[in-house]
């Protein structure tokens, strides 16, 4: 439990956030893209993460790098085509954005500084953690923003015109990005001393 | 480290076979799929273009897109054009960029054998006013000449847009012999060139009654000049007057008979019995500001006395001119109207000056700038010194009213207010161009 409190809170969150902010921000216009994001995220990290772990073993010490960046990129491949054949809407909506999480960061963290070196179960909890993370990022503040921009919601309208512009929708989104940003950097920082008082 | 090498190549060859071989694999299940979908989706928007070609061409049987087969001139705006399959005539599908952030305009219209609009949707990118159905609905029956089209007040540049997304569709029919344009009528095309023979002219205002041999009368939207078209036996011509009396007559000459193409040029001392009737009818109309002009100095120069209207010689700005006198000297007082060609509005500036042509009192009855709340887009505006600005005038003449001191950085430019600066610049221009007029010029 321990070292899963410490792998979680590796490093610092607060500076995955930002990692990730690229498509975290891309993706949190609307819930159906904000949806669609956070299941390729999951899909990706996790299975990056355990074929990273399964093959620990037997990937030589130099050769991390391109044996993730190959692993990442198919996985990715993967999932884009799935999603274009079964997720249309959120694949249009994403656009270049699910394509460019195979040289995204937080699948590289996952893989380099946890599967690299921990077995299966402990992978796919901290990768399943790392995800969820990033889905409540990107759901969030498209829970806020698609009602407020357009009035709807998945396509539901819930009865009023959309009240504010998209430009401050962007705002918005950075807005809790940094809420989020903070919150994670004062639980991290107290949560590390702790962990070093012990 | 060699046997490390050997381990990373084949780990990374067994990735990229394995990687390979489930994409193929996944691609069995979702290529067909990914096909399926595509070929609906293509033949979704076919029906949607489709539907929209039946729409502006209500009963045809179906449509050949031509294209391709066709001469478009670049920059036309021309998109498509489509043939109606039993001959019927044809749909073109065009676009106009509109505004500073070149929004478009893009119709589609159905033209049938004679030349007639049949059918128009029309689609407009958001940044401008919503156009009213009443435009689009005006250019059903409308053959290339747009003549009796609708222009909507507050949505001219997208209403422009669309005249003229419609005008080069119809000129690409013509261009491709597909059919022959139809020949614009000397009214239309002394309209279109109004602009040329009167720079002031923007925009008509209202449209007046019609009175003996005048069977068209309008004002321009400051109401600086009446436009008349007049019947003189079988030959049409067309006037400008003030409501001074100054009458410009114009004569209409064909100049290419199979385009029916007309050129106009000044011909008053031709028509003399028109320019006097045209005067006449001015005379009776409703729209002199004299009274104003006089209200305005009485408020302004206590005990002001022995007006006398002032002829004005000249088409312009200058709606009306008096002379009076107060406290023994001789003044002269101008109402100039300039337009804001931006947005077409209208500036009413009272200028008063001496005998010597030096200004004594300039006051505006609201500034460009206030007439759209500009204060809120530019601070500076709203703690603006207007009548500070227009005391600022006080004593100078018509050598001050120059091109660069209403430019940025210079005397008279209020900053953030360009147009209301030119407009000033104009209006004070108007008065000195009549006072000069009516002091002989030598001023």
């Amino acid at each position: 439990m321990k070292n899963l409190r410490k792998y979680f809170l590796r490093g610092s969150l607060s500076h995955l956030l930002p990692l990730g902010a690229g498509f975290a921000m891309a993706s949190s216009k609307s819930l159906e893209a904000a949806l669609g994001m956070s299941l390729a995220v999951t899909v990706v990290t996790v299975i990056s993460a355990i074929i990273v772990s399964a093959l620990r073993k037997v990937t030589p010490e130099k050769a991390h790098l391109p044996i993730y960046v190959l692993i990442v990129t198919g996985v990715t491949t993967l999932v884009c085509m799935l999603m274009e054949a079964y997720w249309y809407d959120a694949y249009i909506a994403l656009g270049v954005h699910v394509a460019a999480l195979a040289v995204s960061a937080v699948p590289y963290r996952d893989a380099e500084e946890l599967a690299s070196e921990n077995g299966e179960a402990k992978t796919i909890i901290c990768s399943l953690v790392t995800s969820a993370l990033f889905a409540v990022i990107m759901i969030v503040p498209a829970l806020l923003i698609e009602p407020l921009t357009s009035g709807s919601i998945l396509g539901f309208n819930l009865g009023f015109e959309g009240i504010i512009t998209n430009v401050a929708g962007i705002f918005m989104r950075y807005v809790v990005l940094a809420i989020l940003v903070a919150v994670m950097r004062k639980i991290g920082h107290k949560t590390c001393k702790e962990l070093e008082a012990e | 480290m060699k046997r490390d090498l050997f381990k990373t190549v084949v780990l990374m060859v067994s990735i990229v076979l394995v990687t390979i071989g489930s994409s193929l694999l996944l691609n069995l299940v979702t290529g067909p799929k990914i096909e399926a979908d595509k070929a609906y989706r293509e033949e979704l928007a076919a029906q949607q273009a489709a539907g929209d070609l039946l729409k502006a061409f209500p009963g045809a049987t179906g449509f050949e897109d031509i294209t391709a087969t066709l001469v478009i001139a670049e920059g036309s705006g021309v998109i498509a054009v489509h043939k109606e399959t039993s001959d019927k005539g044809y749909v073109f599908i065009a676009e106009s960029k509109f505004g500073m952030m070149a929004n478009n305009a893009k119709v589609t219209v159905g033209v049938d054998r004679e030349g007639k609009i049949v059918g128009i949707l029309v689609s407009i990118q958001q940044g401008d006013y919503p156009v009213n159905d009443s435009i689009p609905n005006s250019y059903i029956g409308q053959d290339s000449t747009l003549a009796g089209v609708e222009m909507q007040a507050k949505a001219t540049h997208s209403s422009t847009a669309i005249k003229n997304a419609v005008a080069a569709g119809f000129e690409t029919l013509a261009a491709n012999d597909l059919m022959k344009a139809a020949m614009k009528s000397v009214e239309q095309q002394f309209e279109e060139n109004l602009v040329t023979i009167y720079p002031n002219f923007v925009k008509k205002g209202q449209d007046l009654t019609a009175s003996a041999n005048i069977y068209t009368a309008y004002t321009t939207f400051n109401d600086s000049v009446v436009v008349c078209y007049v019947n003189v036996g079988e030959e049409k011509v067309f006037a400008l007057a003030n409501t001074s009396g100054a009458v410009n007559v114009y004569k209409a000459t064909l100049v290419d008979a199979e385009k029916g193409t007309y050129e106009f040029a000044e011909a008053t001392s031709e028509y003399a019995t028109v320019a006097e009737e045209v005067r006449t009818y001015v005379a009776t109309l409703s729209i002199s500001k004299y009274d104003t002009l006089v209200a305005e100095i009485e408020t302004l120069f206590t005990g002001a006395t022995d007006f006398a209207k002032q002829t004005i010689s000249t088409l312009g700005d200058c709606l009306d001119a008096v002379s009076f006198t107060h406290n023994g000297a001789t003044y002269y007082g101008f109402y100039t109207r300039p337009v804001n060609t931006f947005d077409n509005s209208a500036m009413d500036i009272l200028v008063v000056l001496d005998s010597e042509g030096k200004i004594v009192k300039v006051t505006v009855k609201e500034f460009f700038i206030n007439q759209h709340g500009f204060e809120y887009v530019v601070p500076s505006i709203g703690t603006f010194d207007k009548v500070g600005y227009l005391d600022g005038f006080v004593g100078t003449g018509s050598d001050s009213i120059t091109e660069e001191s209403f430019t940025s950085g210079n005397a008279f430019y209020i900053t953030g207010a360009t147009k209301t600066s030119l407009g000033i610049k104009a209006g004070l221009s108007a008065a000195f161009e009549v006072y000069n007029s009516l002091q002989g010029g030598n001023n």
